[in-house]
């Protein structure tokens, strides 16, 4: 994976994500600092790091839930957040970049389902909200979509009557139906019983295979090897390693690194 | 100790006089005032305690305050202290004039708006910031997130506490018997006078009002339980 230049405007959408020197904190708390990444669009990033390194930070920050200080954001090309712009600018940029909002979906850590709604409601309500399509095309593409996903014969359930990995399942497929290029992954197995976690692997290694850009945080270390095109260790607020997950696993250049993985092994 | 306790061992009812037809209707026209009023009251009350939270939780200086000082000073003044001082002070004040029923309902609402203010406030916070972020990233506009997933998640948590504050406006609105509107009190005030019969006529009235009552409460009981279970974590 090379550093592509920045600003090559003949390609925009090599790169599906980039962060260049994003720094972000909350009040006088820094969680992200000086941070620079590139996703490429159809690979897989998997994100590591001990609680607190700013994985998530950076997660939300792509999604547009939390404003950077400094640095830039950009989603295929464009710039969708700059650190210290004014109002007037940031509007300009919401502005130009809405429609990239509908190229990235986000899985989080608790689901976040709509409990008021049930499975196919959750799938059907921001197709007809956001992709303004009927409520019958909607409810046809939210049935197919919770299909693929295992879960045609729960499209009637409430969330509360769903096991965990069926919510996160759900989720899944709701992010999905609005067709986005790019997946961001919140610690989606971190909330499930030990049990539960493989059914939602399964789904995002199956998505991994077709093509999507994804930008996953996890402690699934074995799904990281397998799956991720490159892994990336952060340690407060940075990014201190990144490379193949053969050279991260086996041969970590940072002592840092070395220390969360045998941490982890410990368990 | 003993002389209070003989009146009440000797005392002969006659209800022949309070259960007469006549007197039901006294007493009826007298319910329906009551309902009408309460009914009023939290329609209105409703409206002024979502905009007053709305207006409180926007931060924004200097209604936030304003709304807040709104907020605890119909917390905690007595509610009839209220009514009579819209009655009486606020005519003369603003050159108005307000009759019985009007100033009623205007200070109920206002008193119940307080309470619902606080109690939407909490509602609306007690709705987990996952639930916005989700709609965020789904692409969903704020006041669609507001009022389709924010809102019907927030009204089960407020429901047993909505449903009480309109227990206390049937119950409150006994106090505009002080201002002579005719309500369920009111009336069985004019009643006792008449019939020269206070004992039934109050115990009438009281039975009266847990009649009313007491369903409702149970009604709120119920409704939250079925929306719990029909979904929520």
């Amino acid at each position: 994976m090379t550093i592509t230049e920045s600003g090559t405007a003949a390609e925009p959408a090599r790169e599906a994500i980039e962060l260049r020197r994003v720094s972000m904190a909350y009040g006088s708390r820094t969680v992200l600092q000086d941070t620079t990444l590139d996703v490429a669009s159809g690979s897989v990033v998997v994100l590591i790091g001990a609680s607190g390194s700013g994985k998530s930070t950076l997660l939300r920050c792509v999604a547009g839930l939390e404003q950077i200080q400094e640095g830039e954001i950009l989603i295929e090309g464009t710039v969708t957040q700059r650190g210290g712009s004014g109002k007037a600018e940031k509007r300009a940029l919401d502005r130009s970049s809405a429609h990239l909002r509908e190229e990235v979906g986000m899985v989080f850590q608790h689901f976040n389902l709509f409990p008021h709604m049930t499975a196919l409601q959750n799938v059907v309500f921001p197709q007809v909200k956001t992709k303004k399509l009927s409520q019958s095309v909607a409810t046809e593409q939210a049935k197919a979509m919770l299909q693929s996903v295992g879960l045609g014969e729960h499209e009637g359930a409430y969330p509360a009557n769903l096991s965990g990995g069926q919510q996160q399942r759900v989720a899944i497929a709701r992010a999905l139906a609005l067709k986005p290029r790019i997946m961001l992954f919140d610690e989606a197995t971190s909330a499930l019983d030990p049990e539960l976690v493989g059914e939602v692997l399964n789904v995002m290694r199956a998505l991994a295979k077709d093509g999507m850009t994804m930008l996953v945080v996890t402690h699934e270390m074995g799904f990281a090897r397998e799956v991720a095109d490159r892994v990336v260790f952060m340690d407060g607020g940075r990014i201190l390693e990144e490379g193949k997950p053969d050279v991260i696993f086996n041969n970590p250049t940072e002592g840092r690194t070395r220390e969360f993985l045998a941490r982890l092994l410990d368990h | 100790m003993s002389i209070l306790a003989v009146p009440s061992a000797t005392y002969v009812w006659d209800w022949s006089t309070v259960l007469s037809v006549q007197s039901l209707e006294i007493i009826g026209g007298g319910l329906l005032y009551t309902l009408f009023v309460s009914v009023l009251a939290l329609v209105f009350g409703n409206v002024i305690g979502l905009a007053v939270a709305s207006v409180r939780m926007s931060g924004r200086q200097p209604f936030s305050g304003l709304a807040y000082v709104y907020i605890e000073f119909f917390r905690t003044t007595p509610a009839l202290v209220q009514l009579i001082w819209i009655f009486y002070v606020l005519p003369i004040l603003f050159n108005i004039s307000l009759g019985p029923i009007e100033a009623g309902v205007i200070a109920l609402s206002l008193n119940a708006g307080a309470f619902l203010a606080e109690i939407f406030r909490g509602g609306i916070q007690s709705v987990p910031s996952g639930q916005r972020d989700a709609s965020f990233v789904l692409g969903l506009s704020r006041p669609t997130t507001f009022w389709s997933i924010v809102f019907p998640q927030a009204v089960r948590s407020m429901l047993p506490a909505t449903g009480n504050v309109f227990v206390s406006l049937v119950k409150d609105s006994s106090l505009l018997s002080v201002i002579a509107v005719p309500e369920l009190t009111y009336q069985a005030q004019q009643l006792a006078t008449s019939t020269f019969r206070p004992l039934e006529v109050y115990t009438l009235l009281a039975v009266t009002y847990f009649i009313v009552a007491f369903p409702l409460t149970r009604a709120v009981g119920r409704l939250e339980k079925r929306l719990r279970k029909s979904s929520i974590r």
